[in-house]
């Protein structure tokens, strides 16, 4: 009798472990391989020369290479991560704001299969248009997420209050824009565009001139 | 004149011999000196040149990456910033101020970082939420995503009260915010832990230092695994 005891008691804890470490596999899922940490090979890094003359006109043209990269005077970085807007130099940040940047949500035309990916673009770009009340060309999918057709004529296609005041082309038909939504500022809800509050647009629309840098990141 | 006894000529060849003698000890220590600072000088233009070395190395490292075209992050020790760069600008920034306050662990960890070859650069192998809480309320979210038809996920923001952002050869950078939030998961969070316990043997590297919320929102987003890190060691 004791025996048969034993014999239900290990099988009972045995039962137990097993499901533990079910549980624990269950609950670590395999981690991805890390990324290889050779960015740098040996190839791509130059040996300084040892000609002092020469390694200080080599170092120098690294130096040149470096700064001609960055940016001379004020640029604009659009952060979509926080939603945050600033007008900076290199050294200090001017001017501050909150926006709204892509929402990163999708769009299907059920009938012509066309998609669209509502992302603000990342990388670097230059103010490329300063509007002073600019008309929204609506395009298609304006009226396919609002479920209704799309025109045949195009003059049914403007919007003259959509980007507020003013507006500032990024290029790729994007823009830095105001909006009648400005409680939604500090959420990704747009199309795309950036949208800042009336009072921050018509700063920045007065200090930034074309050519300005914009970063997105 | 005349001619010198054998006693004298030896006196004088004596003399003669002391007085080369004390010249050559003379000009020995005279040149003693000389050697020195020739020394001196062939050490200090010795870590001058391994300097430059350095100096030519990370701005070289930089120029790879801001040509890239993509974020890349700065752990600036001497300037005391962590920086997000893209093509060479900065878009973010925040004061890389350790917790602990201790010199030797910001050292060791920028040794290992650079490794035995001195590379500056490695990428961001892996990133772990402790714990966050959403920045805007799911209500709001709710009726927005409704009014969008969007996924209310895509809209929503994790505000981290603690996260870890880890490269190769055990390299930790632990930060924490004052944000109170639940854990995501206390079973995968007591396993890291334990985990990262077990390893310490094997050798490890970690900092911790306070941010922000705000800023904690853009670096636990743009941080991505895969994202290259470039480290200015201390002094």
């Amino acid at each position: 009798m004791k025996k048969t005891w034993t014999w239900i008691g290990l099988i009972l804890g045995l039962l137990f472990l097993g499901a533990l470490l079910t549980i624990l596999v269950l609950s670590l899922k395999p981690a991805p391989k890390p990324p290889a940490d050779d960015v740098l090979s040996d190839s791509v890094l130059k040996a300084l020369p040892q000609d002092p003359k020469l390694a200080q006109k080599e170092m120098l043209r690294v130096e040149k290479a470096l700064a001609k990269l960055k940016p001379a005077g004020q640029y604009i970085v659009i952060d979509t991560h926080a939603n945050k807007f600033y007008l900076r130099t290199e050294d200090s940040v001017l001017y501050k704001a909150t926006c709204s940047t892509g929402s990163g949500g999708e769009l299907v035309d059920s009938l012509t299969g066309r998609r669209w990916i509502f992302n603000t673009p990342r990388g670097v770009f230059k103010v490329h248009s300063k509007l002073t009340d600019p008309w929204w060309r609506k395009p298609d999918w304006a009226f396919l997420e609002e479920g209704e057709e799309i025109p045949k004529d195009p003059g049914e296609r403007y919007d003259p209050e959509m980007l507020g005041q003013f507006a500032l082309g990024f290029g790729e038909g994007y823009f830095i824009h105001g909006t009648i939504y400005e409680r939604l500022l500090g959420i990704n809800v747009t199309h795309g565009c950036v949208r800042l509050g009336s009072d921050d647009l018509k700063y920045i629309f007065d200090r930034v001139k074309i050519g300005t840098p914009v970063y997105v990141f | 004149m005349r001619p010198l006894r054998p006693s004298q000529s030896r006196a004088s060849r004596y003399a003669l011999t002391v007085l080369l003698l004390a010249a050559l000890l003379f000009a020995g220590c005279k040149q003693k000196p000389a050697d020195v600072q020739s020394e001196r000088t062939t050490r200090s233009s010795l870590a001058q040149r391994a300097a430059d070395v350095a100096a030519y190395q990370m701005i070289q490292a930089e120029l790879v990456l801001a040509n890239m075209g993509k974020p890349y992050l700065v752990l600036d020790f001497p300037g005391g910033e962590l920086e997000l760069k893209l093509k060479g600008a900065v878009v973010w920034e925040y004061p890389l101020e350790i917790a602990s306050d201790d010199s030797d662990e910001v050292r060791k960890f920028a040794r290992r970082f650079l490794g035995e070859e001195g590379k500056p650069v490695r990428v961001v192998a892996e990133k772990y939420l402790f714990a966050a809480q959403g920045k805007n309320p799911d209500t709001l979210l709710a009726i927005v995503s409704g009014a969008l038809n969007i996924d209310p996920g895509l809209l929503q923001r994790d505000v981290p009260s603690r996260f870890q952002i880890r490269w190769q050869n055990n390299l930790i950078l632990d930060v924490s915010t004052d944000v109170v939030a639940k854990p995501k998961s206390k079973l995968k969070n007591t396993l890291i832990e334990v985990g990262q316990v077990l390893q310490r043997p094997f050798g490890e590297a970690r900092i911790s230092m306070k941010m922000q919320p705000e800023a904690a929102i853009t670096f636990w987003r743009a941080v991505e695994v895969g994202v290259p890190t470039l480290v200015r060691p201390p002094p």
